[in-house]
């Protein structure tokens, strides 16, 4: 019986989160091709507005209530029928693109590998979630913890966030605790499948994101090879099943991404998934506050209109103000004076190790000694590369995002070596989906198709 | 030629690693020992009878690791949560954590407390005497 209360609260916000995108994104009466892209989307989106909707329930009546249930079946019957309303014809399959510099012929092959290295990925994560069912330190010293609080608190839901508790950075938002918790309204039980099965869903919807948006913008095979890269990066595999907020964080800094690079092909409403997207990774952490600021400083360099990604951000964000203003404690960042910060940052020494640290786990990238860059950035060296559409905005924001954290660092109030020693290879793990769809969109595997096919999705001439 | 060079070795690389992470979670499944985080669940249910709902613990330990003492009171804090935990012996309720019996009677007599209750997991549940 829990087990299949548990499947429902896993299946109730991919249902809201793929009937929302599929209003903002309309498709055919029938399911295409690019559904699997709607799906991966909706499924980090509905997990992200059920997170909301809970926060707003709390924030409401007080405390977590089964009555919470009959709004989320709400919500997934109001989207269902807006989706099906909606399903005037797909925009992205009337615009397809010809895939003219994709590795043609190794389509088979690639599917193969990938489907072994998914069923390879997915034993491993069922092997660690039986070792560790509680997951990593941070699981249950930060999330999961924070998602009890909501659960069993009653209406001391609030004591989740006292100062008392300083440790467990009160001040992070509630996308993964609330996810969580809001699974256990239905279950009635904490039964620890649903942060297995909510980091499950993460890593499969950042995977399947990352092929879905490469199929849809280059070509399959390439969108089947990031998959490969993605799932063999072994580092990547275990953030996922360590139940920590970092892969959502991964998940909407990619979606995000990939949705702009395809904006042009989607309707308005595209850009305010954008803007959803990128404001629930500032409701994951608070990176995702930096990563918000960076996109929305990134369209207006590139001139892109951003009034269409606030609109779709407002109502996130408007959550995330009353959460840091009401509830949270000020973030460990904010208690250093002006002085300290001065010389934090006049200290020659903190940039060393901060480069040092960059550049160690930057060779120890991906465990297991097997480090996924050296064949990467070997494609990137032998073979040519073209500017295409959103590829430059995507560039921008993954290196000011290594800045911004860089520059955490610096002025870090705790010990710099332990704190980069400690998080920067997670920091790292949190772009690299974005990173690995960035540089195999670029890069141009040469093909017979090449000869014969025109010019596909090159950059505009506004160079965005 | 150049493109199915890169192409093979991001895929060899990839199942390489695939493997190998495969091959060590089961040698560590296969090896793995019982892992409790916190207090167990059945000595939680029996707390939360003599605990009164909104108080806050103190918490003290005989571990010398200021790392592993941390991670055992966010261990306890894990499994007593809404009740809060700060660390200190100045409260009504004290989670105590010990490694080694002959440190009880020691911190008993040091902070003059007596015990209410084995926990387990090295826990126990202490009062002002």
């Amino acid at each position: 019986m829990t087990l299949l209360a548990t499947l429902i609260s896993l299946f109730v916000p991919i249902i809201i989160g793929f009937g929302f995108v599929r209003t903002c994104i309309p498709g055919e009466k029938h399911l295409c091709r690019h559904d699997w892209l709607r799906l991966c989307l909706g499924i980090g989106i509905g997990f992200g507005l059920c997170s909301c909707a809970l926060f707003v329930w709390l924030l409401t009546y007080g405390g977590v209530h089964a009555a919470y249930i009959a709004v989320e079946i709400g919500l997934a019957m109001i989207f269902g029928v807006l989706a099906a309303y909606n399903a005037t014809g797909c925009g992205l399959c009337k615009s397809s693109t010809a895939p003219e510099t994709s590795p043609a012929g190794w389509n088979r092959p690639l599917l193969v590998v990938c489907g072994l290295i998914f069923l390879s990925a997915c034993l491993s994560f069922a092997l660690e979630s039986g070792i560790h069912p509680e997951g990593q330190g941070d699981a249950w010293a930060i999330w999961n913890l924070r998602a009890r609080s909501l659960f069993r608190g009653g209406e001391q839901w609030r004591n989740a966030f006292s100062g008392t508790l300083v440790w467990s950075h009160p001040d992070y938002p509630l996308l993964l605790p609330g996810s969580v918790a809001r699974s256990w309204i239905y279950t009635g039980t904490e039964t620890q499948n649903v942060p297995i099965g909510i980091a499950a869903l993460f890593t499969l919807a950042t995977v399947g994101m990352l092929a879905a948006g490469l199929s849809t913008l280059a070509s399959r095979e390439k969108g089947l090879l990031a998959g490969i890269v993605l799932l063999g990066t072994a580092s990547f595999v275990k953030l996922g099943v360590a139940q920590y907020a970092d892969m959502p964080i991964a998940f909407f800094v990619l979606a995000s991404i990939v949705l702009l690079c395809i904006q042009d092909r989607l309707p308005m409403s595209g850009a305010v998934l954008v803007g959803i997207s990128a404001a629930l990774a500032a409701w994951t952490k608070n990176e995702g506050l930096l990563f918000f600021a960076i996109l929305l400083i990134t369209m207006k360099w590139t001139k892109r209109p951003v009034s269409k990604v606030l609109m779709g951000a407002v109502c996130i964000l408007t959550l995330i103000a009353i959460f840091k203003v009401s509830l949270a404690p000020p973030n460990y960042l904010a208690k250093s004076g002006s002085t300290a910060l001065l010389r934090k940052l006049t200290d020659p020494s903190r940039y060393v190790l901060v480069a040092v640290g960059f550049a160690y786990q930057l060779i120890h990238f991906g465990g297991q000694r097997l480090n996924p860059l050296v064949p990467l950035l070997a494609a990137l060296l032998l073979l040519k590369h073209t500017a295409k559409r959103g590829a430059r905005s995507s560039a921008m924001i993954l290196s000011s995002m290594c800045a911004g954290v860089a520059f955490v660092y610096l002025i870090t109030p705790f010990d710099l070596a332990w704190q980069i020693a400690w998080s920067l290879n997670r920091l790292l793990l949190q772009l690299w989906p974005s990173a690995l769809f960035t540089c195999l969109y670029i890069v141009d595997f040469p093909s017979p198709r090449q000869q014969h096919v025109g010019a596909g999705p090159r950059e505009s001439s506004a160079q965005r | 030629m150049r493109g199915s060079l890169a192409l093979l070795a991001m895929i060899a690389f990839a199942t390489a690693s695939s493997v190998t992470l495969l091959s060590d979670e089961i040698f560590r499944y296969v090896h793995r020992t019982p892992n409790i985080v916190g207090i167990p669940d059945t000595a939680v249910m029996g707390l939360r009878s003599i605990v009164p709902k909104g108080e806050t613990l103190g918490f003290i330990s005989d571990g010398s690791d200021p790392g592993a003492v941390g991670r055992r009171l966010y261990g306890a804090t894990y499994s007593l949560v809404p009740l809060v935990i700060d660390s200190g012996a100045n409260r009504r309720f004290i989670i105590g954590d010990f490694r080694t019996k002959a440190s009880i009677s020691i911190a008993l007599s040091q902070h003059r407390l007596r015990i209410v209750k084995d926990l387990g997991n090295g826990f126990l549940l202490l009062a002002a005497r």
